[in-house]
């Protein structure tokens, strides 16, 4: 019964159906389910399916904003029951921007939203973003990751510059950087010390996810 | 210029992010309202009416929307009147470049028996500095079919990484004009039209006119557009700059298919918004539509073909807008996969009314990933496929795309060589093993009816 219920809430997140995703998301919870395994079972794995049809293409990104928002729509729901029960995780946090020199950002709203959809806490800077304010922010809000995009190869270097700046201050270790856009290959962001690239919205939080495991996060 | 800088100043106030999804809806219902349907096995659509139905529902976002400006955060807005009044006045051809260099470039219909004009260079690819860069220029430049060349971006100058808004920004701008009149020079033709150089600061693009060593007033420079359907302050200044110095304007949009518009048919509708704004708010000369994929960064699939060609068809057919499809291929140099898509992009571009350049590869991802002989290829296609109805195209499409379409993933897409691994720095001419991939799809073309 559970489980046709939570599938019922995914397939609202991959229609993009807000409304209908809010009143299952109530009769989950006036029929005492679990709302935390409402939320994995149902809300996340219908966001995993969007983010592979998105990354295949057989849906554009209208269809992933839609999505995100009926997830939205029930999560508000949903997550203050589980806070009621004090069991809700501490959810990861992201400080993402397109970096300094570059006002494109497409590419970066694109990760954040699929980020936040996977349930990463997500402070978007924006664009143009000097390298010292993604830091200030990141420590600021106590993030796990820093995330720094850009479509133009005369701002990839203030990404090096970033990851240097981390380093001078002490601070690397402490934070996960990633990196990615348009001219950003994978053997560039390694050969400047970052520690995840993706090649797309999808990779960026498989990717994320991956390292938070390995760093025991 | 005045009146748009007024009403960039007093239109209406938008927070970006609303114009965004302002978009998003408006795109969606114009979709609706006019009933536009991407058909992957027409993918030159043959239904003019349908062609029509996305001008004016690409004009209706416009009108409605406006061109946004990121500075002040207001909607530049304009009247109906007002735009139909700037397309009737727009030439009917212009003439590039000097002396007997120059070449005509004109308004192209659907169909068009005349050849479409090729704007070349390794667009959108990072360059090495110096001699490579000017020789990977004339490679280009000496191929006598080729109209114009335009720039790549350099990674340093004088070995010092080139950021955004930094004095070898600067430095890089003159460099790069200096370099492409070096690379026409020795290709035997310095009065060749030079479309651009290729650094981001509106600022930093003015160091490179120059009459005597730089861009000159029968030169180009483009001036770019935000996805989708923004400028700022700096654009339109350089626009102020560009039309007081008396040089040809591009407008160069990249609109994303996938993104905010949605899938083929959105896109189309923003994207003759965006020449729209073009010619309104930039004065723009001709028009570079750079589709780009949302995850392939190219534009040669299914669907961004089908959508090119309508854009093509809808402007051709309803004003005398010159507008340049940037082939932006999944594929490098070197490779068959590359030639296949340099070549649907061609035939597919040249029967809707379109201008051609290119090749752009590998997502402008890998250094010095460009050279002349694509750019050889894709005009050759263009002008061997002027005689062809859209049936034929279509026909041919679809015997076609099956060659490549698989490897457009932009992970699987194969990288192919550098410049310098696929020329003799020497003679700068293409070796032998890109010669022999040059000539098997050549011949392959020509065993499909495209007779280059």
């Amino acid at each position: 019964m559970s489980e046709s219920i939570f599938n019922e809430l995914a397939q609202c997140v991959i229609d993009g159906n807000e409304e209908k995703a809010r009143i299952i998301a109530k009769r989950i919870i006036e029929m005492g389910l679990d709302p935390l395994k409402a939320i994995n079972d149902g809300l996340m794995k219908g966001m995993r399916q969007v983010g592979e049809d998105f990354s295949n293409l057989k849906i554009y990104l209208p269809e992933v904003m839609m999505a995100a928002e009926a997830m939205k729509a029930a999560l508000s729901i949903l997550e203050p029951k589980i806070l009621e029960k004090k069991i809700m995780e501490e959810r990861r946090k992201v400080v993402i921007g397109t970096v300094q020199g570059d006002i494109h950002d497409i590419g970066k709203n694109i990760v954040a939203l699929l980020l936040k959809a996977n349930g990463f806490e997500v402070y978007d800077l924006g664009r143009d973003v000097p390298i010292d304010e993604f830091i200030k922010r990141a420590e600021e809000v106590k993030a796990d990751i820093i995330a720094a995009s850009t479509l133009l190869s005369t701002s990839m270097p203030y990404m090096e510059d970033l990851i240097k700046m981390l380093e001078e201050r002490g601070l690397r270790d402490k934070y996960i950087v990633m990196v990615g856009g348009g001219p950003v290959t994978r053997e560039w962001a390694k050969s400047i010390g970052a520690d995840g690239y993706g090649e797309d919205g999808d990779e960026a939080v498989r990717v994320a996810k991956e390292l938070l495991k390995v760093r025991g996060k | 210029m005045d009146e748009i800088t007024r009403r960039a100043f007093e239109g209406q106030y938008m927070d970006e992010r609303d114009f965004d999804l302002q978009l998003m809806k408006k795109c969606k219902e114009l979709v609706k309202e006019y009933d536009i349907k991407f058909n992957p096995n027409e993918i030159i659509t043959t239904d003019d009416s349908m062609a029509d139905d996305v001008f004016e529902a690409g004009m209706k976002l416009f009108l409605d929307l406006g061109f946004y400006c990121q500075t002040t955060r207001k909607c530049i807005k304009f009247d109906e009147w007002e735009l139909k009044y700037e397309l009737k006045n727009l030439p009917e051809g212009i003439i590039i470049g000097e002396g007997k260099d120059a070449v005509v470039m004109n308004i192209r219909r659907v169909e068009d028996s005349k050849p479409p004009i090729i704007h070349s260079g390794p667009t959108g690819t990072l360059c090495s500095e110096g001699d490579i860069y000017v020789k990977t220029l004339r490679s280009y430049a000496q191929e006598r079919i080729i109209d114009s060349i335009g720039a790549g971006t350099l990674a340093t100058i004088d070995g010092f990484k080139i950021r955004k808004g930094t004095p070898q920004e600067f430095r890089a701008a003159r460099a790069l004009a200096r370099w492409a009149r070096q690379a026409i020079i020795e290709a035997g033709r310095p009065g060749m039209h030079i479309n651009d150089i290729a650094v981001v600061s509106p600022e930093a693009k003015i160091c490179a006119l120059d009459p005597y060593n730089g861009i000159r007033k029968t030169d180009g420079l483009i001036v770019a557009q935000m996805v989708e359907l923004k400028t700022s302050l700096s654009h339109l200044s350089l626009v102020e700059h560009l039309m007081s110095y008396g040089c040809f304007i591009g407008n160069l949009m990249t609109p994303i298919l996938g993104g905010y518009a949605g899938g083929p048919e959105g896109t189309a509708i923003v994207t003759v918004a965006e020449h729209l704004a073009g010619v309104i708010c930039y004065n723009a000369n001709y028009h570079y539509l750079s589709l780009t994929n949302v995850k392939n960064l190219n534009g040669t699939d299914r669907r961004g073909l089908w959508t090119i060609s309508i854009v093509g068809q809808a402007l051709s057919r309803n004003t005398k807008i010159m507008s340049v499809f940037d082939c932006y291929c999944a594929a490098g140099p070197g490779t068959e996969i590359l030639l296949r898509e340099a070549a649907a992009g061609g035939v597919a571009a040249t029967v809707s009314g379109l201008h051609l350049m290119g090749c752009g590869s590998c997502g402008g991802k890998l250094m010095d990933h460009a050279t002349g002989l694509e750019a050889r290829l894709l005009k050759e296609v263009g002008v061997a496929s002027v005689k062809m109805k859209r049936r034929e195209v279509n026909d041919f499409l679809n015997k076609w795309l099956p060659t490549y379409e698989e490897w457009l993933d932009i992970a699987k897409a194969p990288k192919g060589k550098t410049f310098q691994e696929l020329y003799d720095l020497g003679s700068v001419k293409p070796k032998r093993e890109w010669m022999e991939i040059y000539e098997k799809i050549k011949r392959e073309l020509i065993d499909f009816g495209i007779l280059i």
